[in-house]
């Protein structure tokens, strides 16, 4: 087979010493990075882009796209270990990570994540490998009917994850969106809810927003309940067990899956893919009421999600040119930088290369494994240190990590007035995810809606006549359905076996 | 002078500051007295690390040509230029931070053309107006674009449907002041044609619709289609501009089938590197010197080829004649179809003839 | 409960808020479904039911409670201190802000004594000058010492 040949050449460029050592280099950056918050993969690859033009183009889009799946890694660590997740995808990862943490599982949940992340992101790049130009096309028939549908699907999340009130968790989603409007109007350019104050008129910054509501409030929140550390009790073991392995493996393809499929989908990113695998996890699972409590399937599936996420953005934008992502069109600025423009030549003139970076994941992804077991058991001692030092630590971070985004105050001070709204929210339970899923969504909800409208001159039957479109709709209500069910029996489950109502979700 | 050549020691870490300020003790004690004269004589530019400040998102079309022209460029000038990207509201937002910066030539705006209707659009009152154009790197084309399979094979086939079904035809267009909306408006005004204007926020998400055949037709910069236009996935109808572009030689200019848009040409994006107004000349002048030099860098060019960018290479006068050009241009149109919200006669933007 | 109901009539402010900017760009739309009006308004009458319901709706019961005195100071004073963060960060610099915030964070959070909370600082500073100025190279205000 050609495509089997292609891909042995590839590896025999991406296995050179050289190449092994980008790939390795990248992976170490991008987990670094990752691992701080407010710094994502997008700004490093942005600053280290004039450095692959003076290490060639193969060895730099290698050590490129190693930072990339590298710091979707990285960025679970401090997700579950501190409860600070640096990109808005690892949110779903935090939500049982880190009760595992404070239960003194840090560690397996750690290295469930790193498995789960090597399995879901080798399941990618098979796919990259086989279906590149073929689901490339299929991506392109979701058009913006096609998106409202999916977004209107994904709004089904937010009842699962509202809580006890749904009331409650509706009006933090329809928050959620109207702090995601601020800034410049989407489709007609004007400015929205700027009330005249001028930093407002470039918008609210999501991650700002992640690191009040999380890492700020959860200082405090540690504070007050006087936490010596962030795992109380003695830490068990480091590593997972293989019986934990294969009890996640389900949840690692699903969740595989869930990232690689929808991965596919330009916009469609990695924020949105782990919330859908988190949930779906959530709904097939026999014991739903142990998510957010620390259920290890909870940090399988999402990061499972994450990684093959990661690799399917690379299908659309090698075989079409289209960066499903802002950190992946600044690595199409890479390629632009060397010469090389992604899109339906590339394969063909300069198929050597493609192949080189494709095998490269694959020792990339190796080197993610090799480089992140080891460091588990140091990772896991950090929720052993004293709070009185993790606290002041976390805080420093955040602030920094706020400033990071648009090196500016201004995220700095968002960040810490929602670390106020953050403690309140949490005293009288609104809960606070359905606002960063409603946040991510907005933006996109909000085109698909317009651009439909307008394709139609105003009908609504544009999202009922479209088979894709429709297919998806009916599922939506059908999920939608199953959640309400599912919250009904759930909650008088836990009434049976605590004798009282009960937080299902924080 | 002297606070900036410390600061630059300083930041190298404080075990160098320590050997400084040892060695600047010791100088004084000794009693030799070395006064500070003759550091006036020559001044010197640049004395530290240069922030160049990108008002776009990383990797769009300014970030890509500002990386670039910047690596060669910091050679010439000594110094590292480190490239910051500042996005947000239109680029207005990284625009006004290099205006709030000191005028000293160590903040450069590297920008695209939207500043030229900031003014009627009433975005920002700081516009290029504020900076001097120390290079402008080139210009890229507009190209009117439909899917690989449209039943539209020339821009009179697109122009006949048009006028036969008006509003009719989807038109994929970023918001007022874009590409796509002013070309729009070009041929609304020139040909009196009407479209269903489909708004996009950005010319990726288009190029993505055209792709999957949800749009009829769009106009994006010629660097975003032309990679999908020589593979094969879409058709370029015409580049707009009154000479055909060299990358595709078989696509006419536009001015070939609606010479009424000849008026308006030529016209389209641009990318320059620009610094405070408020510069000492003699900043100016090595600025200017620096990126001439750098341009004729092999890499470079090669990269504004890639793009379908013609390079241009001009400063001072004959830079600042083109971009009011070009604002006059722009201005104009939106002044005319209604979407200006401060006409450019107040703003003292004369209509070009 | 009675919170429940207060973070209902907040909603609906918002709400009404929302409503006035869908208002307010009416007249800049292409027709009444597209431009950036929609949203705005639909979210707006959304905040506006589910407030509402909130306010109506009996929820479920149960008890806020807040810590002592003491700690709601300490709690408040974080928030000043990082306030005060942005504040030093501007006028003197990366370093020395970050040197003396931290201190004044052990302090409040860890009840360390000075020579610790300085110790640990310096470290902390230290480190974090060493990722973010040194090897990421990040633009921070170099305040009146230009440090």
């Amino acid at each position: 087979m050609e495509t089997l040949s292609l891909l042995l050449d590839g590896f025999s460029v991406a296995l050179s010493p050289t190449n092994i050592m980008m790939a390795l280099w990248g992976a170490l950056i991008g987990t670094l990075v990752g691992m701080l918050p407010g710094l994502g993969p997008t700004s490093t690859i942005a600053i280290l882009l004039p450095v692959t033009t003076v290490l060639g183009p193969t060895e730099g889009i290698i050590m490129l796209a190693g930072i990339y799946y590298g710091s979707m890694y990285g960025g679970s660590t401090t997700a579950i270990l501190l409860n600070i997740p640096g990109e808005v995808s690892a949110v779903p990862t935090s939500l049982d990570g880190y009760p595992l943490a404070k239960q003194g599982r840090g560690g397996p949940a750690l290295g469930i994540a790193a498995i789960g992340s090597f399995v879901a992101g080798t399941m990618g790049v098979i796919g990259l490998v086989f279906f590149a130009p073929l689901l490339a096309d299929q991506a392109l028939k979701f058009g913006s009917p096609e998106y409202f549908a999916l977004m209107f699907l994904a709004l089904t999340v937010i009842v699962n994850l509202a809580g006890a009130s749904l009331i409650k968790g509706l009006i933090m989603g329809l928050f959620g969106y109207l702090l995601s409007m601020t800034g410049i109007g989407l489709t007609g350019g004007q400015v929205r809810f700027s009330f005249g104050i001028e930093p407002l008129e470039a918008g609210i910054d999501i991650i700002s927003v992640v690191i009040g509501l999380f890492a700020i409030s959860e200082v405090i929140k540690g504070m007050e309940e006087n936490t010596k550390s962030i795992a109380v009790g003695k830490i068990t073991n480091i590593y997972p067990k293989f019986k934990e392995i294969r009890e996640n493996s389900g949840a690692m393809f699903r969740g595989g899956l869930v990232g690689f499929f929808l991965g596919l989908l330009p916009g469609c990113s990695a924020a949105v893919t782990t919330f859908l695998a988190y949930d779906l996890e959530k709904k097939v699972s026999k014991n739903p009421e142990r998510f957010g409590h620390g259920e290890m399937k909870g940090v399988a599936a999402p990061e499972a999600a994450n990684n093959a996420t990661s690799s399917s953005g690379f299908i659309p934008l090698l075989a079409l040119g289209i960066p499903s992502s802002t950190t992946l069109a600044v690595l199409l600025a890479g390629f632009m930088l060397n010469g090389l423009t992604p899109g339906p030549t590339l394969f063909e003139e300069h198929s050597e290369f493609v192949w080189a970076v494709i095998a490269s994941m694959f020792v990339g992804n190796v080197m993610l494994l090799v480089l992140n077991l080891p460091l588990i058991g140091l990772w896991a001692k950090l929720t052993k240190i004293p709070y009185g030092i993790m606290g002041p630590v976390i805080l420093i971070l955040s602030f920094v990590g706020a400033y990071s985004i648009n090196n500016s105050l201004f995220d700095v001070f968002v960040a810490i007035i929602f670390g106020v709204i953050g403690y309140f929210l949490q005293k009288y339970r609104w809960p606070v995810v359905p606002l960063l899923l409603a946040f991510v969504l907005g933006p996109m909800f909000e085109k698909s809606f317009i651009q439909s409208m307008a394709m139609s001159k105003g009908s609504f039957a544009i999202f009922f006549t479209r088979p894709i479109s429709l297919t998806i709709l009916l599922l939506a209500l059908v999920l939608f359905v199953v959640s309400i069910v599912m919250m009904k029996r759930t909650k008088s489950r836990v009434k049976d076996a605590v004798g009282s109502d009960v937080e299902i979700t924080e | 002078m002297f606070k900036q050549k410390k600061s630059s020691l300083w930041k190298k870490g404080a075990a160098f500051c320590l050997v400084a300020s040892m060695l600047l003790v010791s100088a004084c004690s000794s009693g030799q007295g070395q006064s500070s004269q003759g550091q006036s004589e020559q001044p010197q530019y640049p004395t530290r690390q240069i922030e160049g400040i990108v008002p776009f998102g990383a990797g769009g079309g300014t970030d890509l040509v500002a990386r670039a022209i910047a690596t060669v460029a910091e050679k010439q000038l000594g110094q590292p230029v480190n490239i910051t990207n500042k996005p947000g509201a239109t680029g207005t937002v990284g625009t006004k931070y290099v205006y709030d910066k000191d005028a000293d030539g160590h903040t450069l705006l590297f920008s695209a053309e939207n500043p030229t209707v900031y003014g009627v659009l009433k975005l920002s009152e700081r516009s290029f107006e504020e900076f001097y154009p120390v290079h402008i790197m080139g210009r890229g084309l507009a190209a009117i674009t439909v899917h690989e399979n449209s039943k539209y094979k020339t821009m009179t086939d697109l122009m006949n449907d048009v006028k036969a079904n008006p509003g009719d035809i989807k038109m994929g267009t970023t918001g007022p002041g874009g590409l796509s909306y002013m070309v729009t408006a070009m041929i609304s005004q020139s040909e009196n044609a009407e479209f269903n204007m489909v708004p996009y926020d950005g010319e990726g998400p288009i190029v993505t619709a055209l792709l999957g055949n949800h749009i009829d037709v769009s106009i994006v910069s010629l660097s975003k289609a032309i990679e999908n236009a020589k593979g094969g996935k879409v058709r370029v109808l015409a580049v707009v501009n009154n000479e055909k572009a060299e990358e595709l030689p078989d696509v006419p200019a536009i001015t070939e089938e609606l010479p009424d848009m000849a008026k308006f040409l030529p016209w389209g994006p641009f990318y320059g590197v620009w610094v405070k107004k408020e510069a000492p000349d003699h900043v100016k002048q090595s600025l200017e010197k620096a990126f001439a030099e750098a341009s004729k860098d092999a890499d470079y060019q090669a990269l504004l080829k890639n793009l379908a960018i013609i390079p241009m290479g001009i400063s001072g006068a004959e830079a600042e004649k083109f971009w009011r050009d070009q604002q006059s241009i722009s201005a104009w149109l939106l002044q005319d179809t209604g979407a200006a919200k401060v006409s450019p006669e107040t703003l003292n933007i004369p209509r070009k003839q | 409960m009675l919170a429940d109901r207060v973070g209902g009539l907040i909603s609906i402010i918002f709400g009404g808020l929302s409503l006035y900017e869908a208002l307010r760009l009416y007249p800049t739309s292409l027709s009444f479904y597209v431009g950036d009006h929609i949203m705005p308004g639909v979210i707006g009458i959304g905040l506006i039911v589910l407030g509402l319901l909130a306010v109506f709706v009996k929820g479920q019961s149960f008890k806020v409670e807040y810590p002592d005195r003491q700690m709601m100071l300490k709690i408040g004073g974080i928030f000043g201190v990082l306030l005060g963060y942005c504040v030093l960060l501007y006028y003197l610099g990366f370093a020395i802000a970050t040197f003396l915030i931290s201190i004044a964070l052990f302090r409040i959070i860890g009840s360390y004594n000075y020579r610790k909370s300085v110790l640990f600082s310096a470290i902390q500073t230290v480190c974090v000058y060493a990722i973010f100025v040194y090897w990421l190279n990040m633009p921070f205000p170099g305040g009146i010492f230009n440090f």
